[in-house]
């Protein structure tokens, strides 16, 4: 990684777009938890590793790279975020035929459960986190560096968050029996 | 569930593991990086052909003023970038000096008025002889454009009109130099030794001061010459100086002149005096 990096660094686009490849369900994810909508997502994906890879020459420590492209997708999300809400609707509204798990008490089987859908059984404040504390083994610390939120706070939405997918396993189990 | 996953930390991996990523959204963002990064190169060549467009018209410009700027002092006949004068203006104005520095006081050079026996080696030193009138006082300078050097030694350029030619050949209407003028101490500087610029303490001013400061510089020849007035009428000994360009009073022979009664004024005694070239 750190060689592809390097090369990046120095403009191989071709090395740019495979370091980007092995961390493509990072930030796939990480969209997912805040942008609901596929093309909002797609669109935030491509401003943000296209930003990336203009500004990859400013990047001095390539082992920082990830929570680096991590920082600039959040920053893009928010963004969006900001102009959706901002024309009344927000972001996880528009799909809200989506947020179906908890409220209409369909439950999935093993199989059929993915990431995504454990993030709809969360709030909106909780994905985030939920997502970064998964994806990448980012501690909570680093977690609270990369959103600037108390590490406390981390804490507990990440406990809330286990809880809400506890629950619903449970849930899951009784209905499957 | 709780058979197959120990925790839920990690069913929640195994879901992370498991999600399907769109691939189609990733390959259509790194057609678009192509595409941006191409567009990239056209904008960053469409940038560099502007630049250069620009930088061409700027030097364009500077080459033509300068042209023009040189054409205008040409026609002027102006050998001196000293005065900084307006190329439209119909008449430069002429800078007053501050205070008179006299170069060599000491110097052993006499200025006897002319006696007959000079007269025949100044007669033959010189290439023109003639009674002129002084139209105008047109600029000083220390520089000679012709060898590119400044000197301590100003001179001023006038605008003259041959009353009476007695030697030589010189053009009814002319310019000529005689020693001795008024210039910016920046620009008188520029021809000193730097223990001349110690000596007059120019080091201890600063740029602005030395710009804006005026000085009439003498030496043995000039401080012995006449008091040039426009509209007077001067006798003047001439040579001519290659490094200007132009004729040039020979050392400090050049009297003020009465047309009426053809008398020269005595610089020894400051009377006047009958003149008879002959």
């Amino acid at each position: 990684m750190d060689t592809l990096l390097s090369k990046a660094v120095k403009g191989d686009k071709n090395a740019f777009i495979q370091a980007i490849n092995s961390i493509e369900r990072k930030l796939y994810l990480i969209a997912k938890s805040k942008i609901n909508n596929e093309e909002d997502v797609k669109d935030v994906l491509q401003e943000t590793i296209y930003q990336s890879y203009k500004n990859i020459k400013k990047l001095k420590d390539t082992s920082k790279f990830s929570t680096w492209i991590i920082t600039i997708l959040i920053n893009n999300c928010n963004q969006l975020y900001r102009k959706k809400k901002n024309n009344i609707y927000s972001i996880y509204e528009e799909e809200s035929a989506n947020e179906l798990y908890s409220n209409n008490e369909y439950l999935e089987t093993e199989e059929r459960i993915d990431f995504l859908k454990l993030l709809d059984l969360l709030d909106d404040n909780e994905r985030l986190i939920f997502t970064l504390y998964y994806s990448d083994d980012y501690t909570t610390k680093q977690i609270s560096e990369i959103l600037k939120i108390n590490e406390n706070t981390i804490k507990s939405k990440i406990k809330r968050s286990r809880e809400k997918i506890q629950n619903y396993i449970e849930r899951c189990d009784k209905n499957e029996k | 569930m709780k058979n197959k996953f120990n925790n839920i930390d990690e069913f929640i991996k195994y879901t992370y593991q498991n999600t399907t990523i769109p691939n189609d959204i990733f390959n259509d963002i790194y057609s678009n990086l192509n595409i941006k990064s191409n567009y990239n190169i056209s904008t960053y060549i469409k940038y560099v052909a502007c630049f250069t467009i620009i930088i061409g018209i700027f030097i364009g410009s500077i080459i033509f003023f300068t042209n023009s700027f040189n054409t205008n002092n040409q026609l002027a006949n102006n050998n001196s970038t000293q005065v900084k004068q307006n190329n439209y203006a119909s008449e430069p104005e002429l800078p007053v000096a501050s205070y008179t520095l006299n170069l060599s006081s000491s110097s052993n050079i006499s200025n006897k008025f002319i006696h007959p026996m000079e007269l025949d080696i100044i007669k033959k030193d010189s290439d023109c002889i003639a009674i002129v009138k002084l139209n105008k006082i047109l600029y000083y300078t220390n520089y000679s454009e012709k060898v590119n050097l400044y000197s301590t030694t100003v001179l001023t350029v006038s605008d003259i009109t041959v009353q009476k030619l007695l030697k030589g050949s010189l053009n009814t209407n002319s310019q000529i130099m005689s020693v001795g003028g008024i210039i910016s101490i920046s620009d008188f500087e520029k021809g000193c030794q730097p223990e001349q610029i110690k000596k007059h303490g120019f080091d201890k001013m600063s740029i602005e001061e030395k710009e804006n400061t005026y000085i009439e510089i003498k030496d043995s020849i000039s401080s012995k010459l006449p008091i040039l007035q426009q509209g007077k009428y001067y006798l003047v000994y001439l040579k001519y100086n290659n490094k200007f360009e132009k004729y040039q009073v020979l050392d400090q022979f050049m009297y003020e002149y009465n047309i009426n009664d053809s008398t020269i004024k005595n610089l020894d005694t400051n009377e006047w005096e009958y003149f008879n070239y002959n």
